[in-house]
């Protein structure tokens, strides 16, 4: 019986990345102590950003809401107010990315083990 | 006929009921729920929920609830009062966070007891001062975990054996009760087999033993089935996986159904608002808040079972170690409840492992006093249990020896000659297999008479092992060797056939012995004369046919058969390559065990289906209790069958119910379903009855009686 | 009231009575064995192969055969999409209709190519004679056609054959089975009184005063009217559809309605036994079918007798309710026509569905969400035994192995395509539609606002996903947003179902068999039966149970209680 390979859990740990950040720190020596900080988090966060996807779609489904907001707004006829129709936004496309995520589950069951 | 490990079954026999037989290792189980809830804790990590679909809806809902408990008109204002809205989501939050806690509890505990069981072999583990031998034969003290394959280390009486190793040289016996249970020790010797391996963490009684290493630190045995028992290796089984998607599609259709409530409620409460007034408009409204379809939906989702099911499969690993099996993956349980067929050694398994001496049987008109003399002369250096049994029973008869043993020199059994005997002076005794005998007397130029067969015939008939005896080129009888079946293995067998499980016998033996052997033990199929090539024959036969196969196996010539079958089950005494090949240990080298297997497997499966069909019939009253209750301007309140107070007081009485129902069953999901060896058709109709109609009728019953103790009036 | 469940029981008994020889012969047909037409279609089929240039022999993948359908349905719809726009141009014309608009033509088309023939139309003003026979007509034939082909691709792969040869299994479906039939049914409608002439409407002076003369529509009637009810088709040639005298004149014709519209699903069960080898299985299943049809028939039946509370009290005394019914047929012919149609998607209609009690409301609706009371056209059958698979899969684990059926073990595969076709498809395409378009203001067109408004709503979308096609009607359904959205549902819920159903059949045809012994859970039991009614009615019915309980159930205790 050969044990079935299951690829491994897609969530990755958040890491920080010495190796480029170490980079970065050397090829600027000159800038003050703190600037060279700033950098180097700016760096970390770009590299972080390319592997983690999840931030990213969640700022462009915020964004995304902001479009859909006053759609719903203007539907609701004033029976909501803005805060009502962003969060409601929200909700609608939280449950829309949850349905996503369970026919992730329904076709690739392996994956979340 | 040294056909077997006689000194390794001797002693360890299996007798009495398997449950005064097992002493499983001790287990420290205080302060597991502690640890259990601190778990629970740990794992509401979104990271580790995401992996179960169900669960992670009612962790996001959770955290909607929470949103409208602290702003209940979040998501649109709501005609009722903020203040008692604010507590109902408040309630509703709280339970539905302890749904998710429930569950991951359940979860914590069945690892908690993979753990504790892991942690009693790893006390095993303890690092030991080994005593490795250097090229140049002096010995260093090293500890244990410096040990590499290839090294050999030498090991006295009262020493802890430093890692796993085969005996290279020296004959002791072992204590292996920390990793069997099982108090009688174990003789251990170079060159067989089965009883030159050793296990680290075991400990030498008597004499001493030189050991060659075969696991590298962490590799060892009990390594690995540490990190199997904890879990840190678990992958869903096929049918786990198969039941997260039925899950999945559940949880997607109720999140659609109730995701789509809210403007089907709207559309009506417009309606109802025009024929009845704003207030039953604004009932219907605040009917379908936010935080009331999440409890729907939490409601309707199949909750239970999500829960409960990893908890389920851990549980089954767990159950298999209880037995004192070790199995290799989740998989492999799994697979032994869809097993149909099983093949099983004779010996050992289905008889006593050895065989005895029984009768005396003349050829050639030799008298029985003399056939016992020549028996003795061929088996004094015989110290194999059957060979000692002849001696007895020609002692018994008053058999002498006619000659000094010193004189004489044993003639070892070896398989190609299969005989053996004793040499004195130009004097050749011999005792073996008929046919060997046969030949052997004709190279002496000797005849065979008809008497020789005949008897044969009959000792084969009776189900015996017919050995025959000579003195240089003269046969002068037949021993009646007699197989005993093991007690009880009938009835086990015909249980196995109610089930569905056929079962194979394999033996060395012809097929006259097999066949009566097989009709005492009541098997259904046997293969006479098999040799270990025929072992995989057999099972590639049956997997053709569909069917899948367990077996057991202890030599390395069963490896092959043990990776071919379905569910390999090797002995602990066994050597590492079977071991290696084989999908489960059994620590106490039992073959009889398969059996249990089995029936381990059927029941996780059945905790499995049993549960998934409660969960799912438990929706009809969820329904019946909630949508009536909150739609009842729309005047459908006479579907409340169950007459609840109020929607609110429906809701928390549903959601609780849905709450403590995990807990309620995580006994029931830990020790599995009692199985009983019934037909599919009557267990189908048994389980039917307590899961799927208990399914429908106790939520109906749980929901009033909560909803008659809830003090909530709005 | 006793003559009314006598006529129900006589159509029961004689739809009983054809099943085995009709199923027997569509088994013969579809293993290839020898049939009393061979001799006259055999030469006709190679020839139509040879045309074509069908390897009619060779066996398809599951893949194969759904892009085979798909591929040629697709041809099909854009053919009759193009006599429609083109239909002012050809021939067979007499009134001289032009052209619909391009969103009812595509809703048309696609609603016929589905074997649905929702109709947001009337027959007589939109569509030429033409229109009606050579492309309408065509497709009734092709789509119920292509209906009988999935089945038996999947009675094939369900039962470890290959799954067969979509080009010959449509062919076979119409030469075999539709054609004849149709042919024979079509000279017994004419001579019961239906219409079947090229000529245009008759224009006749009216009895009341000669000087006003009344143009009475009519046209190539009998032949479209029996194979509307063989082929589960159910788009009439009148708007009123068998309501019309022309399509449906008497109790005979009714009564060769309605045993033609549930002779094909019925009798394909038996077939179903015929494949497996378990006739036991076939009757038992029939049998299950058959409970909960009759259940639903007696449930319409006695809401329709009981008649409307707050008539009967202007009445003062009890009437059943014949509020949009013919009444030639009655109480009892009007319930049992409605749940039959709805149960077998076949959708003609001999009343208002929309006049019907809540209970009629109820059960129409509940056929359409469960599509198996019978169920479509070949594809009925295979939910039936989709179900009965989800069944095994949910329960089967209680008798402690991997549940198999037939002997094939029901795996991840299986589950994902079983569950997702069974329980979800329908879901998406009936409640996410719904929902939209009652949040969306003003483009319901409801007719009758409050509880009836949701289920004229929901009625209209499960029509389509179901393929059904039958109206509820009194909505305003011929704009460009019913006709897209109708026409969204009607894709998702007809080829979603196919492509699963297709690709369940090839990966259960490949399983290996395990044999059975006392340890398999028998599927061909009363028990297990039972079982799957229970698991049918908790997975398939419950998930509507919201918008049941808002729409006919609750205006029924409107009703009831006399409100509004």
């Amino acid at each position: 019986m050969k044990p079935v390979k299951m690829k491994p859990v897609e969530m990755k740990p958040v890491k920080m990345k010495p190796v480029r950040a170490h980079t970065r720190k050397r090829r600027l020596p000159s800038l003050p102590e703190s600037t060279a900080q700033t950098l180097e988090t700016v760096a970390e966060l770009w590299s972080e950003g390319r592997r983690q996807k999840l931030p990213l779609y969640l700022f462009l489904a915020l964004c995304f809401n902001l479009v859909l907001a006053p759609i719903v707004y203007a539907a609701a006829d004033g029976e909501l107010s803005q805060t009502q129709s962003w969060a409601l936004g929200v909700l609608g496309l939280s449950v829309i990315a949850l349905s996503v995520y369970l026919f992730c589950v329904m076709f690739a069951p392996e994956k979340f083990s | 006929m040294q056909s077997h490990p006689a000194s390794d079954a001797s002693l360890r026999e299996p007798q009495g009921s398997r449950d005064s037989r097992r002493q499983p290792p001790k287990v420290n189980l205080s302060g597991l729920y502690q640890r259990a809830v601190k778990e629970a804790f740990v794992k509401l990590d979104p990271r580790l929920v995401v992996s179960n679909p169900v669960m992670f809806v009612v962790w996001l809902g959770t955290l909607v609830t929470l949103l409208v408990t602290i702003n209940p008109n979040l998501f649109g204002t709501l005609q009722a009062d903020t203040n008692q809205q604010r507590l109902l989501n408040g309630i509703i939050t709280l339970i539905l966070f302890f749904t998710v806690l429930f569950a991951n509890f359940a979860e914590a505990v069945a690892e908690g007891r993979g753990k504790a069981q892991a942690d009693s072999l790893r006390a095993t583990r303890s690092d030991t001062i080994a005593r490795k031998v250097l090229p140049n034969g002096s010995t260093q003290e090293v500890i244990s975990t410096e040990l590499r394959r290839g090294d050999q280390v030498k090991v006295v009486a009262g020493d802890m054996i430093p890692a796993d190793g085969e005996v290279v040289q020296g004959v002791a016996s072992v204590d292996e009760s920390a990793i069997t249970g099982e108090s009688a020790p174990v003789l251990k010797q170079p060159g067989t087999d089965i009883s030159s391996s050793v296990t680290g963490g075991t400990r030498l009684l008597s004499d001493e033993l030189l050991l060659r290493i075969t696991q590298d630190p962490g590799q060892g045995f009990i390594d690995r089935m540490i990190a199997l028992v904890e879990g840190a290796k678990r992958t869903k089984t096929p049918n786990e996986i198969a039941l997260t998607v039925l899950l999945a599609v559940l949880t997607q259709v109720f999140l659609i159904v109730v995701a789509t409530v809210p403007p089907i409620a709207g559309y009506i409460a417009s309606f109802v608002t025009e024929i009845l007034g704003s207030e039953a408009g604004n009932s219907l409204r605040t009917g379908s808040s936010i935080a009331i379809l999440i409890s729907l939906l939490v409601a309707l989702i199949p909750t239970t079972i999500g829960g409960l099911l990893s908890a389920i499969g851990i549980a089954g690993m767990d159950r298999v170690a209880q037995f004192n099996v070790i199995a290799t993956s989740g998989r492999a349980v799994e697979a032994c409840g869809d097993v149909n067929t099983l093949v099983l050694d004779k010996t050992g398994t289905i008889t006593l492992g050895n065989r005895l001496a029984d009768e005396f049987i003349s050829t050639n008109g030799n008298s029985i006093q003399e056939v016992a003399n020549i028996c003795l002369a061929a088996s004094i250096f015989d110290e194999t249990p059957e060979g000692r049994s002849i001696v007895q029973l020609a002692e018994g008869l008053g058999a002498k020896v006619s000659f000094d043993s010193k004189t004489a020199e044993g003639v070892e059994f070896s398989a190609r000659t299969r005989m053996s005997g004793t040499n004195v002076a130009e004097q050749e005794f011999r005792k073996g297999a008929v046919d060997a005998i046969k030949s052997f007397v004709r190279s002496r130029g000797g005849q065979v008479s008809e008497t020789v067969d005949q008897a044969y015939e009959r000792v084969s008939r009776l189900g015996g092992t017919p050995l025959a005896v000579c003195k240089g080129n003269e046969i002068y009888g037949v021993i009646y060797l007699k197989d005993i079946v093991k007690s009880g293995l009938r009835e086990r067998f015909d249980q196995l056939r109610r089930m569905g499980v056929k079962t194979i016998m394999l033996t060395g033996d012809n097929s006259i012995t097999a066949s009566v052997i097989a009709e005492e033990a009541g098997v259904d199929d046997f293969i006479a004369e098999a040799t270990p090539e025929d072992k995989i024959d057999v099972i590639r036969r049956e997997q053709a046919e569909g069917n899948l196969v367990a077996m057991t196996g202890d030599g390395t010539n069963d490896a092959p058969a043990l990776a071919q079958a379905n569910v390999g089950v090797a002995m602990n005494s066994g050597t590492q390559a079977a071991k290696e090949a084989a999908n489960m240990v059994d620590l106490d080298s039992d073959p009889t065990k398969l059996i249990d297997l089995v029936t381990i497997g059927k029941q996780l499966l059945i905790t499995r289906g049993a549960l998934t069909t409660f969960s799912i019939a438990n929706d009809i009253a969820k329904y019946f209790a909630i949508i009536p209750t909150i739609f009842a301007a729309a005047g459908i309140g006479a579907l409340n069958i169950m007459g609840l107070k109020s929607a609110q007081s429906a809701i928390v009485s549903a959601l609780i119910y849905n709450a403590l129902i995990i807990p309620a069953l995580i006994p029931l999901a830990l020790q599995g379903v009692k199985f009983r060896p019934l037909t599919a058709d009557q267990l189908l109709q048994r389980n039917i009855l307590i899961y799927g109609v208990g399914g429908i009728i106790a939520p109906f019953v749980a929901i009033k009686l909560i909803d008659l103790v809830l003090p909530i009036s709005f | 009231m006793l003559q009314g469940w006598m006529q129900i029981a006589l159509t029961l008994l004689i739809v009983v009575a054809i099943t085995p020889w009709f199923g027997n012969y569509m088994a013969r047909v579809f293993q290839d064995h020898s049939t009393l037409l061979d001799p006259v279609l055999n030469p006709v089929e190679r020839f139509l192969y040879a045309l074509s240039g069908v390897r009619a022999r060779e066996d398809m993948t599951g893949w194969q055969y759904a892009r085979a359908i798909l591929y040629s349905n697709l041809v099909m719809a854009v053919f009759i999409f193009t006599v429609f726009m083109l239909q002012g141009l050809l021939p067979f014309n007499p009134t001289g209709i032009g052209a619909p608009t391009w969103d009812l033509a595509l809703h048309t088309a696609i609603s016929f190519v589905t074997n649905t023939n929702q109709q947001h139309y009337s027959g007589e003003t939109a569509f030429s004679y033409f229109s009606q026979f050579a492309a309408l007509g065509f497709m009734m034939f092709t789509s119920a056609a292509t209906g009988i082909a999935v089945s038996m691709a999947f009675i094939r792969g369900l039962t470890g054959r290959p799954l067969g040869n979509f080009y010959s299994d449509l062919t076979r479906s119409i030469t075999r089975v539709l054609l004849p039939i149709s042919i024979a049914g079509a000279v017994i409608l004419m001579a019961a009184g239906i219409p079947e002439t090229l000529a245009g409407p008759a224009v006749v002076p009216t009895l009341e005063d000669p000087a006003i003369r009344q143009a009475i529509a009519r046209g190539p009637v009998a032949h479209y009217e029996i194979i509307k009810e063989l082929g589960e088709n159910g788009g009439g040639f009148f708007a009123i559809n068998s309501a019309h005298p022309f399509e449906n004149p008497n109790g005979f014709t009714n009564l060769i309605e309605i045993v033609a519209l549930l002779s094909v699903p019925t009798a394909l069960i038996y077939t179903y036994g015929i494949f497996a080898n378990s006739l036991k299985q076939a009757w038992l299943v029939y049998g299950m079918v058959m409970a909960i049809f009759v259940g639903f028939i007696i449930i319409t039946a006695i809401g329709e007798y009981q008649g409307n509370p707050a008539v009967n009290t202007l009445l003062g005394g009890q009437q059943p309710n014949l509020e949009g019914k013919e009444i030639r047929f009655g109480w009892a012919q009007s319930a049992l026509f409605a749940v039959a149609t709805t149960g077998t998607m076949c959708g003609a209609v001999n009343a208002l569905h929309d006049s019907f009690m809540p209970n009629g409301g109820f059960v129409t609706l509940s056929n359409l969400f469960l599509q198996i009371v019978w169920g479509g056209q070949g594809t009925g059958t295979a939910y039936l035994f989709t179900y009965l698979i989800l069944a095994v899969f949910v329960t089967g684990l209680m008798v402690g192995r991997t549940p198999e059926f037939l002997g094939r073990k029901i795996e991840k595969r299986e589950v994902v395509l079983a569950s997702f076709l069974l329980l979800l498809v329908h879901p998406i395409a009936i409640l996410i539609p719904s929902a939209i378009t009652l949040a969306v203001p003003d483009v319901s067109g409801i007719s009758n606002p409050g509880f009836h408004g949701l289920s004229q709503v929901v009625y209209e979308y499960a029509s389509a996903a179901a393929n059904n096609g039958s109206g509820f009607e009194g909505l305003g359904d011929a704009t460009p947003w019913w006709n897209l959205t109708a026409s969204f549902s009607l894709l998702v819920g007809r080829y979603v179902p196919i492509i699963g159903l297709l690709l369940l059949a090839d990966s259960l045809s490949r399983k290996q068999v395990v044999p059975m012994t006392s340890g398999t859970l028998r599927t061909d039991t009363r028990l297990f039966t039972g079982v799957t009614a229970g698991v049918i009615l908790i997975l398939g019915a419950l998930t509507f149970f919201p918008v049941l309980a808002l729409g006919p159930i609750a205006e029924a205790f409107q009703i009831a209680k006399g409100i509004g």
